[in-house]
């Protein structure tokens, strides 16, 4: 049986040397990933966190809500845009466009699958479909994209500074979600809207949200005041802090 | 040699340094495709002595064969076993010699590729004055070393039956993967030969030991015409763990090699067009009848040689062929008129509701598809001494089709299909569209070191291959990828017209008939002569494909004795190969006409559907002329086994083998990294006879994909797109199009960040972190009995179980998509990948011997599951490992059932029988029957979201089967011998002979409207009111549901459907519309298919194919 043995011995040598030879393969982590435009862009909840200066009360909202639209280009780069703030008359659009901000995503995700964006510039103009306001500028910071293969950054945190008609700034959080709830899903009127795969089956389409985010058909004043308008519509938002999972 | 020393020798080889030495070589040396080939095949025995019945030790065991050069000498060992390895295929005669014993010669023994015959030899004590007892005829014909699975076809085989059918898959090129069909639980599909359930891009494709898979999309590489194969071994399971990286089987040919005589041929082939016989009937698809085209034979021939001998006898052979063959096709257009009323309106046919159209006359033209591929072989064998011998071979398949005012047979997107192109697809466009000129070139070259020492008891076996493929599909004209160059086909774009509206195709096509062009000259020519969706410009899609696959391999053997006999065998194989793909838009970018409700500011428009190219920053475009993606796969595997003659009872064959395969794409970064491919095997094999003559056998095994490179192109890797809306007058077909419609580039969007692009495809597809590797678990058992000499009648069962599969899925219904493994992980919202195979084949096989051959068998078998394979077959998605059908969940529902392939009965008959008229003068007659039941049918309606043929409305094949298919096959050979080697031959082989010309394919669309399925309903089982055809009063409120509407007394049900889906038909003209689930409401109805259930393709017509050969 010696000589068995050793033939055993010298396979088990040539296949640790092969090993040894090519290396163990190992993967790459997943880059990190927003969601572009098609998606119609992340529809956001801001929370204010400050108080509000004086002369400043009624006119911060507690809670906001909007719609940006991310993009992203060659070297990390990421711009975004939100809707609530078309192009100014003459803005052909482009890297100098004032509605626009800008800031540098990371390249690959972190141990807990986060992608930051440390601060964009801030973008702002005339907000026509928020006549209360006028004017609304945004200038975020410390953004947090869920990322990796499973949430491919279709959820974020961050904070921003918001100063409205000019002279309001106050700084709120923000959390996230896309494909955008008011401007893909559309506005809901009870939680079957929101299931991520719909029910063929009865006639209700797919909502395409991520299956593991705790979310359901949300009406609160935040919603039916910027987003639906109408007390009886709600979309489809977290029902927890970010991350959001269930 | 005395046993002694044998054991001495084999003890040393375990010995550190020594081995060590041997191994690292072999380690540095090595590494290939996972299946063996070429010098593999054993004989083995026991010898004893007739008058005592014990073992005899140390007897020369001699083996000779005009294969083999020099001859190989074992002794038996205390036992009296002795083996024979490293054999290449070829007929065999063995010599056994000791003092004291008369010498004993047996001959005539057939040695297939792979294959373990035993034969054992009682010895008579010597008297004085005796003779050699020589034995003729009824050596052994079964493997009795494993439990491999398969059938071999031999040159006595491709030589007497009517195989490769002109018309079929790879038939002009007559290539050796045709024959693989013959083979018990071998099927047809459309890229390939199909084995025990899987799909042909699953298989593992050989020659001469080298993986000639297509390293991007599985199917075979290289077709290699049978002129040069001297078998082709076709395993369809139950394999070794030496042999991997496969779902599928194997289809592994050995070409031919020289010898000690100068043997060769010169032959042609000539398949003429008009003698093929008429096809089926085709419904017409889509667009509008105002183009009709059909696709006939013109001619198919070959002409080639082949010569073979030796350089220096007994040591150096050499072997060279080469083949030219052509095919041709017509492909003829003819242009119809519709019968229209004084308004311009379509006069309709009272029973079908359908326009009725007229061929003009003189309306008609013809253009032709060519193709011409040149084999080549070029072989040496090299005996460097008694125990070691070096084979070099180098093969080709260059092909080129098109160009010269020639359609190409394959198109750019579907090179790798092996059937002319469907004439329907030339229909809707343009000739510049297709003025294409086609490669399809392949390349090999193996080189194989067979090793013995220690007597034969240390075998070493190492292999290095190069197998390179060269596919493109490129502008006619010579202009390549330049895709800036106006005035050229690279310059000019593709633009597809309006989808909606009727256009007069006399305006649109520039080469249509004069004829033509004054039947449509009238006032109401858009609606007379109109087409919709018609496509001109430019070829628009164009792509090369560079692809090359570097393989070793090293294999030691070693033979043990401890309760019988071990053969231990380790080896290391791997390959590491790459993928260069190039592709371009002709005019640098692919248009087309967008009606204003689909375009986002509600005008018309022309939209670029394609333009590669990236974004800086917003608005900041930079347009590429074409883009190259590099990717490149590792694989890397060992394995180690022990087949063990228990008692030289039983043989055990017990292993198992670990493979690492990773993938990168074009950033060269490791993306896919699979580590977790441990395949055990066991089996069992007894031969209840001990005489070789008979097994009874067993296996389980687990074998791993080696995933195509398609996955790290298209995923992987990006594939920079950007886009944009033009106004419609901007005429981008014309010289300056693509200045002139990105001048007139409207603002598309107020919201997004980029006003006049949008970008797609600009990121890689992420990976599971935790993917796993797709594998198949499977179990064969049998058993085989030679019941007449060169004859074996078999029963075998197959059990096949996918574990799973990878795919590329979206967990969000289409707005991410990640790759992983459905049903696991990160996609475990989705179900598991399903595809269950049970089969059992009866079979009786004789190799050609007593001028007659026989091979026939049945298979019952039954597949089920909710996954075909690597490719998608209701639309024939090739795209291994990230096909549709994973996409979405919602696409899986009502997905389980009975799969594409499924087809119960399989029948097989090939029988061959020669007629000796004269001593020169010979018939050889050869008869193929084959027969089996149809596939499922399903009802197919439109997802939502992916559209027309997605959405399962009932469960997978509740639409009935089609029907069976069979074809009668002859083949008559004229033999003129002039001298002992020296043969002309005619023949003459006719394929389908009675034409029967059942369907192959339906059209299974039951609607093209969005539906939301039925779930677990089956015909029978339709609850209602789904099935129930429906008449929409006038009252009809659109704003309303069906069912508000049915509430409403505005929906009338005329007949209900009996717990099934009616079959579509007309009422009052228009095609019936029936109730189903409507992914936007409970219930709706939908606008049912009248062709569905319909011939969409016909088994290959008859066809006759005519040869002459002169063999010397």
């Amino acid at each position: 049986m010696h000589s068995r043995a050793s033939g055993l011995h010298a396979v088990l040598l040539a296949a640790v040397s092969l090993v040894t030879l090519t290396g163990c393969p190992t993967a790459a982590p997943t880059p990190c990933l927003i969601q572009r435009p098609p998606l119609q862009g992340y529809t956001i909840k801001f929370t204010l966190q400050s108080t509000p200066a004086a002369g400043c009360e009624a006119v911060l909202p507690p809670i906001f809500a909007d719609n940006w639209r991310f993009d992203g280009f060659s070297d990390s780069e990421i711009w975004v845009k939100s809707d609530s703030i078309p192009y100014p008359d003459g803005d052909e659009g482009g890297p100098q466009s004032t509605v626009l901000g800008h800031g540098t995503f990371t390249e690959t995700p972190d141990s807990d699958n986060i992608c930051t964006i440390a601060e964009m510039t801030s973008f702002g103009g005339e907000a026509p479909d928020l006549p209360d306001f006028g004017t609304i500028s945004y200038h975020p910071s410390g953004l947090r994209f869920l990322d990796g293969a499973r949430y491919q950054g279709s959820t974020f945190e961050g904070n921003v500074d918001i100063t409205f008609g000019g002279t309001c700034t106050g700084t709120y959080t923000m959390q996230g979600l896309t494909p955008s709830p008011i401007g893909l899903i559309g506005p809901c009127v009870d939680d079957s809207l929101c299931d991520p795969f719909g029910d063929p089956a009865n006639g209700i389409l797919a909502s395409g949200i991520n299956p593991d985010y705790a979310v359901s058909c949300v009406k609160e004043d935040w919603v039916t005041t910027f987003l639906t308008g109408d007390p009886a519509l709600g979309i489809c938002f977290f029902t927890k802090p970010f991350p959001g999972l269930k | 040699m005395d046993r002694t020393t044998l054991r001495r020798r084999v003890r040393g080889i375990g010995e550190p340094g020594r081995l060590r030495a041997l191994l690292v070589a072999a380690v540095m040396l090595a590494c290939p495709s996972a299946l063996a080939q070429g010098s593999t095949s054993v004989l083995t025995g026991n010898v004893i002595d007739a008058s005592t019945r014990a073992p005899v030790p140390d007897v020369v065991v001699t083996a000779t064969s005009p294969s083999l050069q020099g001859e190989q000498v074992v002794v038996t060992d205390g036992s009296g076993l002795y083996r024979v390895p490293q054999l290449p295929s070829g007929t065999y005669t063995l010599r056994f010699e000791k003092e004291t014993y008369r010498p004993y010669t047996r001959t005539g023994i057939d040695v297939t590729a792979d294959r373990t015959l035993r034969l054992n030899v009682e010895l008579l004590p010597e008297v004085a004055g005796s003779e050699t007892v020589t034995v003729v005829g009824t050596p052994p014909v079964v493997d009795v070393g494993s439990s491999t699975v398969g059938s071999t076809m031999n040159s006595d085989f491709i030589r007497n039956l009517a195989v490769s059918r002109p018309n079929g898959l790879g038939g002009a090129n007559r290539s050796f993967d045709s024959l693989a069909s013959t083979a018990p639980n071998a099927a047809n599909d459309v890229y390939g030969v199909a084995i025990s359930g899987s799909q042909s891009p699953e298989n593992a494709y050989l020659i001469d030991g080298i993986s000639v898979n297509d390293p991007a999309y599985g199917v075979n590489g290289s077709p290699l015409t049978v002129e040069f194969i001297d078998e082709v071994n076709v395993i369809t399971g139950g394999y070794m763990p030496e042999y991997g990286r496969t779902l599928g089987g194997a289809l592994s040919a050995t070409t031919k090699s020289g010898g000690n005589e100068f043997h060769g041929s010169v032959f042609g082939t000539w398949t003429p067009g008009g003698l093929t016989g008429a096809p089926g009937p085709l419904t017409i698809q889509g667009g509008t009848p105002a183009v009709l085209t059909g696709r006939d034979l013109d001619y198919i021939w070959d002409l080639g040689a082949t010569l073979g001998g030796y350089i220096i006898k007994d040591k150096l052979w050499f072997f060279a062929g080469v083949q030219y063959a052509k095919q041709r096709y017509s492909y003829t257009r003819t242009y119809q008129k519709a019968q229209v009323d004084g308004s311009g309106n379509f006069i309709n046919d009272p029973e079908t509701g359908q326009p009725i159209y007229d061929p003009i006359e003189g309306g008609t033209s013809r253009r032709f598809g060519t193709e011409k591929t040149i084999n080549f072989i070029g072989k040496l064998t090299f005996l460097i001494s008694s125990d070691h011998r070096l084979s070099v071979s180098v093969t080709g398949t260059p092909t080129t089709g098109g160009g010269d005012g020639n359609y190409p047979i394959r198109i750019p997107g579907l090179l790798q299909a092996r059937n002319p192109t469907n004439p329907g697809t030339y229909a809707g466009s343009g000739f510049n569209v297709f003025n294409l000129s086609t490669k399809n070139d392949s390349l090999n070259v193996s080189a194989e070191l067979n090793s013995s020492f220690l007597d034969k008891r240390l075998l070493l076996d190492v292999r290095f291959g190069w197998h390179h493929q060269l596919d493109e599909g490129v502008p006619a004209d010579g202009s390549e990828f330049q895709t800036g160059l106006d005035g050229k086909l690279s310059g000019t774009p593709i633009l597809i017209t309006s989808t909606s509206d009727l256009q007069n195709i006399a305006r649109l096509e520039p080469d249509v008939p004069a004829a033509v062009r004054q039947a449509c000259s009238g006032p109401f020519a858009d609606v007379e002569c109109g087409f919709t969706g018609y496509a001109i410009g430019g070829p628009g899609f164009i792509e090369r494909l560079k692809l090359d696959s570097y393989q070793g391999r090293g294999v030691l053997t070693f033979l043990v004795q401890g309760a019988g006999h071990h053969v231990i065998k380790g080896g290391v194989d791997g390959a590491i190969s790459y993928y260069e793909h190039t592709k371009a838009y002709t005019g640098k970018a692919a248009w087309q006409y967008l009606n204003g409700n689909s375009t986002p500011d509600g005008l018309d428009a022309l939209n670029e559907a394609r333009r590669y190219g990236t974004l800086t920053a917003p608005d900041q475009a930079v347009t590429l002329d074409s883009i190259t993606a590099k990717s490149k796969s590792t694989i890397v595997g060992f394995f180690i086994q022990d087949s063990w003659s228990i008692l030289d009872k039983v043989t055990l064959n017990v292993g198992v083998r670990y493979d690492t395969l990773s993938l990168a794409g074009e950033d060269g970064i490791t993306r896919i990294a699979l580590k977790d491919q441990i395949s055990p095997r066991i089996g069992v094999v007894w031969d209840p006879t001990q005489q070789g003559r008979s097994k009874v056998y067993a296996n389980y095994g687990r074998y791993y994909e080696n995933i195509p490179l398609d996955i790290a192109d298209r995923e992987l890797s990006i594939e920079p797109q950007i886009y944009g809306y033009s106004d419609t007058d901007c005429d981008p077909v014309g010289v300056g199009g693509l200045a002139r419609c990105d001048a007139a580039k409207r603002l598309t969007s107020g919201v997004r960040p980029n006003r006049r692009w949008r970008q797609g495809s600009a990121d890689q597809v992420p990976v599971d972190p935790d993917l796993k590797s797709p594998a198949n678990d499977e179990v064969v058992a049998g058993a085989e009995y030679e019941v007449l000499a060169n004859a074996r009648l078999g029963l075998n069962y197959t059990y096949r179980n996918l574990a799973r599969t990878v795919e590329d899925m979206s967990n969000d219904e289409a707005n991410t998509y990640f790759i992983g493994n459905p049903g696991e992980g990160i996609a475990d919202t989705f179900p598991k990948a399903k595809r269950t195979y049970h089969a059992v084949t009866l079979s009786f096989t004789k190799t050609f011997s007593d001028l007659w051959q026989a091979q026939v068998s049945y298979t019952w078998s039954r597949l089920t599951g909710n996954y075909d394979g690597l490719y998608r077959p209701e639309d024939n998605q090739l795209d291994p490992n990230l096909n549709s059908t994973f996409d979405l969940k919602s696409l899986l529902l009502n997905q389980d059932g009975n799969l594409a392939a499924d087809t119960t009965h399989n029948i097989k008959v090939f029988l061959a029988k020669e007629f000796v008229v004269l001593p020169t003068f010979s018939i050889t007659t050869g008869l193929s029957f084959t027969a089996n039941s149809g596939p499922p049918i399903n009802y197919l309606g439109a997802q939502v979201i992916y559209g027309p043929g997605q959405a399962y409305i009932l469960e997978r094949g509740s639409g009935g089967r089609l029907p069976w298919v069979t074809s009668l096959d002859a083949r008559v050979s004229f033999n003129v011998r002039f001298t002992k080697d020296s043969v002309v031959t005619a023949s003459f082989e006719g394929f389908n002979l009675f034409n029967s010309q059942r369907p192959v394919t339906v059209d299974q669309n039951y609607t093209f409207d969005n539906v939301g399925p039925i779930i677990g309903a089956r015909n029978g089982s339709v609850p209602a009111p789904y099935g129930e055809i429906v008449r929409i009063g006038p009252n009809y409120d659109p704003n309303l549901t069906f069912d508000q509407n049915r509430a409403a007394g505005n929906v009338e049900t005329i007949q209900a459907a009996n717990g099934s889906l009616p079959k579509p038909r007309f009422i009052q003209g228009a095609a019936a519309q029936v109730v189903v689930p409507d992914p936007f409401q409970a219930h709706g109805f939908v606008n049912t298919n009248p062709n569905w259930g319909k011939p969409t393709n016909y088994q290959p017509v008859r066809s006759f194919r005519f040869s002459l050969r002169f063999t010397f």
